[in-house]
């Protein structure tokens, strides 16, 4: 299908939009032929419809196509083998229509402002040298991660478990820059916006907020690095705002305008949108909505079981060593449970390196089976604030916070 | 399906395995990711598009490819699994009403019939709690 049948833009902004060159290029097809669109996908979104089409993207390796416009991925879960997530395997999310494509470093300016004393414009390169460095290792959370497996199904990105990842972010603390440019009293939050921008004036442009309290921890960066490395353009190159626990909505990308304000944030993307029910867990029911809701923040317990995948096979004889990864909201992992035999009884399994109360912690367990047939592998996480996953499959109306006990199901002989 | 019947097949396969992997490591290596373009101090980088999945047939199609591919791929829609008419309905007025799609009445009508012929689930939904299984079964329809 010719794109450009399918986009009467007036030229202008066909090529703003698409960057020249790139209007024609199209990525060859990459779905198996026979795959029928007309089907709706099975649960698991696009990392569990078969065949999963993968692309490659610029500063990325194959990873699971969501969308092409705007740009999203997946990382399927199988790669989850390692402390931190490498950037080219790191999944993306964008809210707009187009992304920003290229940025001008050298012409690049964060501005902080608002309600304070001083305002700031500050280059990349003013912010590695007039700011001490910071480092925080965490984990990178979708909100809506596993939306896909919600049931009854709810609309939105049909993500399976793979919208999220671990990385060491460097940058600078946001406190320190609301420090220089002197945080006035009569402070309610703090504001942030980022280079991408809607293709229609009407669209509300994403900006998110925090209360100035949340601003202030030390652990929120405004992040230059990722790994070691710039960011990738579909990772918020040049800065991002880190917001180490809680979930990914606020960790804004391409972040070039931080306000202070003396009022609550009246954006789309903060009143109507990342709302969760205010009951506990989260959860609501489709016939009863819960009347009160809240901003979604810190993420809840949980864990994914990374190997054995689902549907394998794994030898009586040999046995397997059972892996994953677990993390919470910021008070690190206590313990991660595995059950071989649907949860009748649970083992310890050996936790990996401890990078930090925000970053998750790989977990491995040798398993030998005691019997060839059927067998359902779950894993448990318990952090160290005591929040314990367990088996309430949650429901709430925009797929948010899942984080029930996961199991695969394998086959041993 | 029983791969290893006894321990020294049970080792072929383990060495080939290895041997694979160590190969597809090596060609992992040997084909890094793309690098942004970098010319002078701008980074770039260029996302092709991949709209080869075309839309079905359908009655609205017209009004579907006239409004809605204007701010999004399609597989925006190709992705959601299969919604009742309400939910249906709900998203094109989110269109509307939230993100400022230009979509005359009579439009958003068809599209919610086109949408319905391709990812529509007529059954009202059903109005209890989830149920309590983990793992996500597709919803059934009666």
């Amino acid at each position: 299908m010719n794109p450009a049948k399918n986009l009467p833009l007036p030229r202008r902004d066909f090529l703003l939009l698409t960057g020249g060159a790139a209007a024609a290029a199209l990525l060859p097809s990459v779905s198996a032929p026979g795959r029928d669109p007309v089907a709706a996908p099975p649960p698991g979104g696009s990392a569990n419809a078969a065949p999963a089409e993968m692309v490659r993207l610029p500063e990325k390796t194959d990873l699971l196509l969501v969308t092409d416009r705007p740009p999203q991925l997946e990382t399927p879960l199988g790669m989850f083998t390692q402390d931190l997530t490498p950037n080219e395997l790191f999944y993306v999310r964008w809210h707009l229509s187009e992304i920003p494509l290229s940025v001008d470093l050298a012409a690049f300016r964060l501005k902080v402002g608002g309600h304070v004393e001083t305002p700031l414009e500050l280059s990349v390169e003013q912010l590695k040298k007039d700011f001490p460095a910071a480092e925080v290792v965490a984990v990178n959370q979708c909100s809506g991660n596993s939306r896909s497996f919600f049931n009854p199904p709810v609309a939105g990105v049909q993500w399976g478990n793979g919208a999220v990842g671990n990385a060491r972010w460097k940058g600078v603390r946001l406190r320190d820059l609301l420090a220089k440019a002197g945080v006035k009293a009569g402070a309610v939050e703090v504001a942030f916006n980022g280079l991408d921008k809607p293709l229609l004036d009407k669209t509300p442009d994403f900006a998110k907020a925090l209360p100035t309290d949340v601003a202030l921890q030390p652990n929120v960066l405004v992040a230059y690095e990722m790994n070691g490395a710039p960011l990738p353009i579909l990772n918020g190159f040049p800065v991002r705002l880190v917001v180490p626990g809680w979930y990914a909505t606020y960790w804004v990308k391409m972040l070039n305008d931080i306000r202070v304000t003396t009022e609550k944030s009246q954006s789309f993307w903060m009143e109507k949108a990342y709302r969760i029910p205010a009951s506990a867990r989260a959860n609501e029911t489709p016939d009863k909505l819960d009347p009160n809701t809240v901003p979604i923040s810190k993420m809840n317990v949980r864990s994914f079981v990374v190997a054995p995948a689902e549907g394998g096979d794994v030898s009586l004889k040999q046995g397997i060593e059972i892996h994953g990864v677990a993390f919470d909201g910021g008070s690190g992992i206590k313990k991660v449970e595995i059950s071989t035999d649907g949860g009748k009884t649970w083992a310890d399994a050996r936790l990996g390196p401890d990078l930090g109360n925000y970053s998750w912690r790989r977990f491995r367990l040798d398993w030998k089976p005691k019997a060839a047939g059927a067998v359902r592998v779950m894993a448990r996480a318990t952090s160290n604030a005591g929040e314990t996953q367990d088996d309430t499959v949650i429901w709430n109306r925009s797929g948010y916070m899942r984080n029930n006990i996961e199991h695969v199901d394998v086959f041993v002989s | 399906m029983r791969l290893f019947p006894d321990l020294k097949s049970a080792a072929v396969a383990l060495v080939s395995f290895l041997a694979c992997a160590t190969a597809a490591a090596l060609l992992h290596a040997e084909s890094p990711p793309t690098a942004a373009t970098v010319k002078g101090s701008v980074h770039s980088i260029d996302v092709p598009r991949a709209d080869n999945v075309a839309m079905p047939a359908g009655p609205g199609l017209e009004a579907y490819n006239a409004n809605c591919v204007l701010c999004h791929t399609n597989r925006y829609v190709l992705m959601q699994p299969k919604f009742p008419r309400k939910t249906w309905e709900a998203e094109v007025t989110k269109m509307v009403n939230v993100y400022g799609a230009p979509i005359a009445e009579a439009q958003q009508r068809e599209i919610v019939a086109y949408l319905m012929s391709i990812r529509g689930k007529e059954t009202p939904p059903v109005a209890t709690s989830p149920a309590p299984s983990a793992g996500g079964d597709a919803p059934t329809t009666k």
